[in-house]
């Protein structure tokens, strides 16, 4: 399966890297240009702009790809990954995405699963989405939107409506969002599960259950206090990263839309786990001992742990837990993955006698099935579920290759599920 | 209307347009009942009492006398 979660980890930023590249156009070139747009558009005259990204403007196959990049990315996957027919060596190009995917024309059109669940158009997707932020078009929709006004109440039923609701840059094309929400994702899944306005219903409308309620609305409690007049947090809230990868890379701002969305609570949030401090300089992960800190303002801080959670929590460093202030966050964990589940198993327990909430993220149904099958079987009796597994209705929209096994296409926090160590003893009769 | 816009906004569309309806058709429902209900009467109907002619005579004889006066 997913035997590059890593790769797909530290691949996460590269691509938003892009972006940067866009602002250092000349400044004049760029006021000329939204002077004249700014005519054209009070004149009522349509303005296309050739840079406009369409789903055929921006179709190359990878092989052939303008970008040195994605043909260095082209060629590792026909180096290493095999065809999921034949199991031999991959050397043909899916015509219709543009991305290597079978070993031959007669594999590709034996491979019933690849046509009928229409992998192609995803892969399609994924394709146009790479090139697209290489393609040094002027991003505005990286902006991000700053404090929500107290009156404007933000809609999270779906990207389109948070993001309408939060004033973002219009995201105008399926190429915006997947830009954005790939980043997004992160802050916002967190935020969409903790909000008074939740999308995640409880059951029988949504798929959380009485249980799940129960632990929102401890954190909910200090979210909304009655009575804002005192002070009533002794500390920050914390939301706890583990096994955290591409999100402790996430620059501060984004994490801040994290912080807009409860703009009068003291939030803290620690990312843990080995690889959660990258230096960019080394170019490799680095240890540290003690947490590294950044504080961004007075209602934020990150906090780098290079240490597992179960080091961390058996020298008691975040004690005490508190289920009204504290929550878990597994993006993509791999709980049931072979080169992940011995560290998961010893980081569970600790993060079951905390009692606090803990959600979890997927790349795919398959993925997130595994990581279930895995919770249950080995720590079944041991906690309760909070949500169902579902559709994670913040994850990222944009569509990722998989390199070893490139017709499994999946997108990052596609599911989420929920669970919490049991806070009662079953009384047997 | 920017195509992120009408995404937004498409899951309340239906439900908008039905407060709409609603609220605009007891608007006008209570502005056109209030136009019925005072719109000017018409005695068109009402039969008018036959006159005799030396009644009519006396009577536009007071009329002209009040104008004169008003005149002066």
């Amino acid at each position: 399966m997913l035997s590059s979660r890593l790769l797909a980890g530290a691949r996460v930023w590269q691509a938003s890297r892009a972006s940067p590249s866009s602002l250092a156009h000349n400044g004049r070139i760029v006021q000329k240009r939204t002077m004249l747009n700014f005519i054209k558009t009070t004149l009522g005259v349509e303005t296309e702009s050739s840079d406009e990204p369409t789903p055929e403007n921006r179709f190359h196959p990878w092989e052939t790809s303008p970008y040195q990049d994605l043909r260095a990315r082209a060629a590792s996957i026909k180096a290493h990954a095999k065809c999921p027919i034949t199991g031999k060596e991959i050397n043909y190009t899916c015509p219709i995405s543009g991305i290597p995917t079978h070993h031959s024309r007669e594999a590709w059109e034996q491979d019933v699963d690849y046509h009928k669940n229409k992998v192609y158009e995803k892969l399609r997707m994924a394709n146009t989405y790479e090139h697209d932020l290489r393609s040094g078009r002027e991003f505005p929709e990286f902006d991000f939107a700053g404090t929500q006004d107290p009156d404007k109440t933000v809609n999270f039923m779906n990207w389109d409506t948070f993001f309408y609701t939060r004033m973002f840059y219009s995201m105008d094309t399926e190429f915006q969002l997947a830009a954005v929400t790939k980043m997004m994702s992160y802050p916002v899944t967190i935020g969409g599960i903790m909000h008074e306005y939740s999308p995640y219903l409880l059951k029988p409308k949504g798929n959380l259950t009485l249980e799940g309620l129960k632990s929102l609305a401890a954190l909910r409690y200090t979210l909304y206090p009655k009575d804002r007049n005192r002070v009533w947090q002794d500390r920050p809230m914390r939301v706890f990263i583990l096994g955290a990868r591409a999100e402790s890379q996430l620059p501060p701002h984004v994490w801040k839309q994290l912080s807009y969305l409860f703009p009068y609570t003291s939030l803290e949030v620690n990312f843990i786990g080995p690889e959660s401090n990258f230096d960019k300089e080394k170019g490799q992960y680095v240890y540290s001992s003690t947490p590294v800190t950044q504080k961004i303002d007075e209602n934020l801080t990150l906090n780098l742990y290079s240490d597992y959670f179960h080091v961390l929590h058996e020298y008691q460093d975040f004690f005490p837990y508190d289920p009204y202030q504290d929550v878990f966050m597994l993006f993509h964990p791999g709980l049931g993955a072979p080169e992940a589940m011995d560290q998961w198993e010893k980081t569970i327990p600790g993060l079951l006698d905390s009692k606090c909430a803990i959600f979890s993220t997927g790349f795919h149904e398959s993925d997130i099935q595994r990581d279930w099958d895995w919770l249950h079987e080995k720590f079944g009796d041991k906690f309760d579920v909070l949500l169902d597994k579902q559709d994670n209705v913040f994850g990222s929209t944009k569509w990722e290759v998989n390199d070893p096994a490139p017709s499994e296409v999946f997108q990052f926090n596609q599911k989420i599920f929920g669970f919490r160590g049991k806070r009662y003893h079953a009384i047997p009769k | 209307m920017t195509p992120a816009m009408r995404r937004a906004r498409a899951p309340f569309f239906w439900k908008n347009l039905a407060t709409f309806v609603g609220l605009f058709s007891l608007i006008g429902g209570v502005y056109g009942y209030a136009m019925y209900v005072t719109r000017p009467d018409d005695f068109g109907d009402i039969p008018v009492p036959p006159i005799n002619d030396s009644e009519l005579a006396s009577l536009k004889a007071k009329y002209e006398k009040e104008a004169a006066e008003k005149n002066n």
